[in-house]
């Protein structure tokens, strides 16, 4: 028994020129947070974190990213649905279009989302004559994290999609469930783990979101002040402290870091 | 039976009244052109090799493949007229059971089972799916989770669920071939007496002769797409008249003037075209025997069979031809061997030229 164990430590040992770049990638990514740390003033963290500015950017951040997580399951379902069951040739050019907000620079989205929304956008006219406003307002902030996280969940759950297979569908569909049936009782059930791993991964995305907010909605305290947009402030020197900005990027860390460890754990509860 | 009674097909009028596929489909490289009919209440087993297209027969039955050409048609009703799909999988009550179970995972036993009632909003959907359990011998499995269930449980449920969706006609995809060698006999035999107690109209795929001899009353073999023998079981089974149905049901058959071969009885000569005979009754040896029927041949291969070893022989120019030999008396026999074969003359059987051929009952 002892000697079978031994066996298979000795197979998964890695060799030196493997462990020892594995052992720095994960300084390069784990030091610079730990590196948060000291320099936070834990004296005054709590009364930090329940100033009014701290406050009202952190519950606009979590209202915002909420619905934008709305948003994406909305729209992002149906288009995974689509990319998963279109020709492979189809679904290669919808997966490509629906990654690119994931690659590119979110300041590049934040001017494409302008041109649409703005006041001289494509839209622009058009919400004007409507007497709807969406830049600079917290639906701009919405609307940013949409278009940067919804990626995250198509890419996700169009995966899980593909995993599950038509097959389970067809035996519902020949047992008598109709297409909406199907889809109900059995495609979203079993695409349930890639489904809450896409809503992880959207609202971790959606509520770090900086780059397009900053353009298409703005940083006015209060009202399009998010968390990020605040610890950015922050470290300007501008209106909040340089303690508010440590303590705010902590605890965007730990929000981030429980839920990425949280989600493995119910998907393995799930699994039993 | 008789040669004189059984076409080649079944009877236009039985068809109608039963399930009906005509069609023509093209993927990639391959084609499927098949005619086939089940009478209400029959069941067809659809035989053929891996690739053959015998699944491809059942997705376009279940109304899951759309043919390029062609119509399903059950009982008068049309269900599929190519390019249109008429009426959709979930209207057809055509259940579909295939080589893997498919419960799903997310859903208990007793709710796999009671999917189908729910769907099609039949009353006290439980209830029925309790007897369905009860009656597969599966009614202790029903809050459990499908991850726990051995293979020949799962396939019992899995049966249980196609048939509680009271559908009138079920399509089987070799449901025992993911099962190991102690479930599948047990299942094949509930299946057979579950099969015959419910009355269904049923199409059996299978590679293996063995499912269709229990359950079936009519055969199809199935070759690269196309139907190269279809009609009552014992016929097929018993005297198939291609060399592909008589190598997959383990039958040798040659044509005429093979190895001086010559029967004992039969047609008048000139009117023979094959001759068939089984593989028990080739006797292989190293030296020349006295006697008619003795031709020299090589060994091109050797596979276990039962209570002994099957050898393959090669003629050049003709079909391999499969002799069942005693292991004891195997001796020298390897392949490439030089070897003699024979078959006693009232052994061979004749097959009349371009008709039908004489009937023998099944083994």
């Amino acid at each position: 028994m002892t000697g079978a164990h031994d066996a298979e430590r000795a197979r998964q040992r890695l060799p030196l020129g493997v462990l020892v770049p594995a052992v720095l990638g994960l300084v390069l990514l784990v030091v610079p947070l730990l590196a948060l740390l000291p320099r936070v003033d834990w004296s005054t963290l709590p009364a930090t974190l329940l100033s009014p500015t701290a406050r009202d950017a952190v519950w606009l951040s979590v209202r915002t990213a909420a619905a934008a997580v709305v948003c994406c399951l909305a729209l992002g379902v149906p288009l995974a649905l689509l990319i998963a069951r279109a020709s492979p040739r189809v679904a290669a050019v919808l997966r490509a279009v629906v990654t690119l907000p994931l690659v590119l620079p979110p300041l590049v989205g934040g001017v494409a989302l302008l041109s649409v929304v703005g006041r001289t956008g494509l839209l622009g006219g058009v919400l004007d004559t409507l007497g709807v406003t969406v830049a600079f307002t917290p639906w701009a902030i919405v609307l940013a994290q949409t278009f940067v996280a919804m990626p995250f969940l198509v890419i996700a759950l169009e995966g899980s999609l593909r995993a599950v297979g038509a097959r389970y569908e067809a035996v519902a569909a020949t047992l008598g469930a109709r297409r909406l049936t199907v889809l109900r009782r059995v495609t979203l059930p079993l695409v349930a783990p890639g489904l809450l791993a896409g809503v992880v991964l959207a609202f971790t995305r959606a509520i770090g979101e900086f780059g397009a907010t900053a353009l298409v909605a703005g940083n006015r305290p209060g009202v399009t002040q998010t968390v990020p947009m605040a610890i950015y402030t922050a470290y300007n020197g501008t209106g909040v402290a340089r303690d508010t900005a440590l303590a705010l990027s902590l605890l965007l860390v730990a929000v981030a870091l429980v839920i990425l460890l949280l989600v493995p754990a119910a998907r393995r509860r799930e699994a039993l | 039976m008789t040669a004189g009674d059984a076409p080649t097909s079944l009877a236009p009028q039985a068809a109608g009244e039963g399930l009906a596929a005509d069609v023509r489909l093209r993927r990639g490289g391959f084609t499927l052109d098949v005619d086939l009919a089940v009478p209400p209440g029959g069941t067809l087993a659809l035989l053929g090799p891996n690739g053959s297209g015998k699944s491809t027969v059942l997705g376009v039955l279940a109304g899951l493949l759309v043919p390029d050409t062609g119509t399903v048609v059950w009982r008068g009703r049309t269900l599929t007229r190519a390019p249109d799909l008429l009426v959709p999988p979930a209207e057809r009550r055509i259940g579909l059971l295939g080589q893997e179970p498919l419960l799903f995972p997310h859903l208990s036993v007793l709710d796999n089972v009671a999917f189908g009632p729910r769907s099609r909003r039949l009353p006290d959907a439980a209830a029925r799916a309790t007897r369905w359990l009860e009656r597969l011998g599966v009614a202790h499995l029903a809050q459990r989770r499908p991850r726990g269930l051995s293979g020949g449980q799962a396939a019992r449920v899995a049966l249980a669920r196609a048939l509680a969706a009271e559908p009138e006609v079920l399509l089987l995809d070799e449901p025992l071939a993911s099962l190991d060698a102690v479930a599948a006999p047990e299942l094949r035999h509930l299946l057979a007496e579950t099969l015959r107690d419910a009355g269904l109209t049923t199409v059996l795929v299978s590679h293996d002769v063995l499912d269709a001899a229990l359950v079936a009353d009519h055969v199809a073999v199935l070759r690269e797409g196309r139907v190269v023998e279809h009609g009552p079981r014992a016929e097929v089974l018993g005297a198939p008249r291609t060399e592909f149905t008589a190598a997959f049901v383990g039958v040798n058959l040659v044509p005429v003037g093979f190895g001086g071969l010559r029967p004992a009885a039969g047609p008048p000569a000139a009117a023979v075209a094959r001759l068939r005979f089984r593989p028990a009754a080739v006797t292989v040896s190293e030296q020349r025997p006295g006697g008619d029927n003795t031709w020299e041949t090589t060994v091109r291969w050797l596979e276990p069979a039962t209570g002994g070893v099957r050898v393959r022989l090669a003629t050049p120019g003709q079909p391999d031809v499969l002799a069942d030999v005693d292991a004891a008396a195997l001796g020298h026999l390897r392949p490439g061997a030089r070897v003699w074969a024979h078959v006693p003359a009232e052994s061979v059987q004749a097959l009349g030229r371009g008709e039908q051929a004489a009937c023998e009952s099944p083994t």
